[in-house]
């Protein structure tokens, strides 16, 4: 199996906390694969050191390494990293003080996918389309984000993350904080995206994990302890933490 | 609640109470003194007290104007915050940005050290640099004397702007590929605009009213108009500057006229303050 994404071996340290223990993991290209695991397990850690967000705290050590399509992510440009690899947070975090156009435009803008005035809009609405987004919004796109909705804001987050055309998406929790139709459509959304880029996403539900996910990452402690095809981690795993927490939850 | 509780409270709102007003009585002590001296000075020269100069000693009436030591002050104070707002808002970004790491520290150290060191001892320090080197005293060395004062005050001030955006739009920020200067320019100051605009505004008046850095190094031209760039290599004056030449003069005409340079430098500061607090915050 050919991975878009791979981690061998990744350790990490935040202020000499061991927080990831080895972490080994692959994602397919043009795939969802769900990490999936209780609170504290190092999910949301491991995402930010895919885009290398991680870095932005103090004291920070990693061993291992996560390759992007074979080739070392240390060894690349951190901005390059970010801009091939895109990040959807917990929390909505659109940017205030710009307008919705803004919030897609900007990513697209400084990446140079967008080259005039023209594309921008044709890009804007690509990205708005594809969160589905674009027909609650097309007619405030000059408003500012905080007349939309919780669940609104995270699909302008969605589409603010395509308009950089990356080649990966990391979700993290995207529908944590968000109402039951909300979650649904950006799970629908996520289902049709994966046609054009590789998805990794963080989950608290084991459901929402075997409903959306072609593979499956159950994590615990720092280490991923069981993964594999959907299918497979359903009727096959015999890791009996793997099968109880999937099962019943945390 | 208990009978000893309810006294212990009842004491704690009157202290504070009293405290409040003390305080309030005082301000307003200060502002009623500038506008009762000042306000007839001013009815008295109309709008000349903004352009002419000031009333020479052997002048019976305080008659006259503030207008180079006005232009002074704008511009020294223009140059002294245009110079160290760049500095702050890199220097402020950094110490939020690196937070724990060791040079943030040793920043701190230094920034600290320079908001508490006597501002008539930033007055020798640039005497020294420049005006000694330049064998004149002029606006440019005031206006870095001034800067230097404005730098660590902005600095403090916008860290506390930029701590103060949840951390979440600076993630955001990164994960689209902004590179630290855009998250600086198009994240943070765009969401820290009315703390920004307020740090600027509110240094500009602080800057405005110093007197000490200027002492040894902007002069006492309190009759000429800086009219070219060249001027800026020339001596000048500040109203603050002005107002201490003033108050130690042996002629009452001249003495008097302090109040009207006082009341000028108070509604000046008054505005800057009012438009500090004009510029809209962002929604969060």
């Amino acid at each position: 199996m050919r991975c878009h994404i791979r981690a061998v071996d990744f350790h990490l340290w935040i202020n000499d906390v061991e927080i990831l223990k080895g972490v080994e993991f692959c994602a397919p290209k043009n795939s969802i694969s769900v990490i999936v695991g209780p609170s504290g397990s190092g999910k949301s850690t491991f995402l930010k050191s895919i885009n290398r967000i991680v870095e932005l705290n103090a004291n920070v050590r990693r061993s291992g390494d996560i390759l992007l399509n074979g080739g070392s992510l240390f060894d690349m440009d951190p901005v390059d990293v970010r801009r091939r690899v895109a990040m959807v947070f917990q929390v909505p975090n659109p940017f205030p003080h710009l307008t919705i156009f803004e919030n897609v435009a900007l990513p697209a803008k400084v990446n140079g996918v967008a080259k005039d005035r023209g594309s921008l809009r044709e890009l804007v609405k690509w990205a708005l389309e594809k969160a589905m987004l674009w027909d609650e919004v097309k007619d405030k796109l000059e408003k500012h984000p905080h007349v939309l909705s919780g669940g609104q804001k995270q699909r302008l987050c969605i589409a603010r993350a395509l308009a950089m055309k990356p080649e990966v998406l990391l979700l993290d929790e995207p529908t944590a904080n968000i109402d039951v139709i909300n979650a649904k459509k950006i799970e629908e959304t996520l289902r049709e995206l994966k046609n054009e880029m590789t998805i990794v996403m963080v989950t608290h539900n084991p459901n929402q994990a075997l409903r959306i996910g072609d593979y499956v990452n159950v994590m615990f402690d720092g280490k991923i302890i069981e993964s594999g095809p959907v299918g497979d981690i359903v009727l096959k795993t015999r890791n009996e933490l793997a099968i109880k927490l999937l099962s019943e939850g945390w | 609640m208990s009978r000893r509780r309810s006294l212990k409270v009842a004491l704690v709102r009157v202290s504070l109470l009293t405290s409040a007003l003390v305080s309030l009585t005082l301000i307003l002590v200060v502002h009623i003194v500038v506008v009762v001296y000042g306000l007839p000075l001013a009815l008295l020269n109309g709008l000349s007290l903004l352009y002419a100069t000031p009333p020479l000693p052997n002048q019976d009436a305080p008659v006259g104007g503030v207008g180079p030591s006005l232009v002074g002050t704008l511009v020294s104070s223009g140059i002294a915050v245009a110079l160290a707002t760049p500095v702050a808002l890199i220097a402020a970004f950094t110490m939020v940005e690196y937070r724990g790491r060791w040079f943030v520290d040793f920043l701190r150290v230094v920034f600290t050290s320079l908001y508490g060191l006597p501002t008539i001892t930033i007055s020798v320090i640039v005497y020294s640099l420049l005006v000694i080197p330049m064998r004149t005293q002029s606006l440019l060395a005031g206006s870095l004397s001034l800067a230097l004062v404005a730098l660590p005050v902005e600095i403090s001030y916008l860290e506390g702007v930029f701590s103060s955006i949840p951390q979440t739009y600076r993630e955001a920020g990164y994960a689209i590929g902004l590179t630290r200067w855009l998250v600086l320019r198009r994240v943070l100051i765009g969401i820290g605009k009315s703390g920004v605009a307020s740090t600027v505004a509110l240094t500009l008046a602080r800057v405005m009213g110093e007197t000490a850095p200027l002492l040894f190094t902007i002069g006492n031209a309190i009759n000429t108009y800086p009219s070219s760039l060249y001027s800026l290599l020339q001596p000048s004056s500040t109203i603050t500057t002005l107002i201490f030449t003033l108050s130690s003069s042996p002629f009452p005409s001249q003495f008097q006229f302090a109040w009207a340079a006082s009341l000028v430098l108070y509604v000046v500061y008054t505005a800057l303050f009012a438009l500090s607090r004009m510029v809209r915050g962002v929604e969060l």
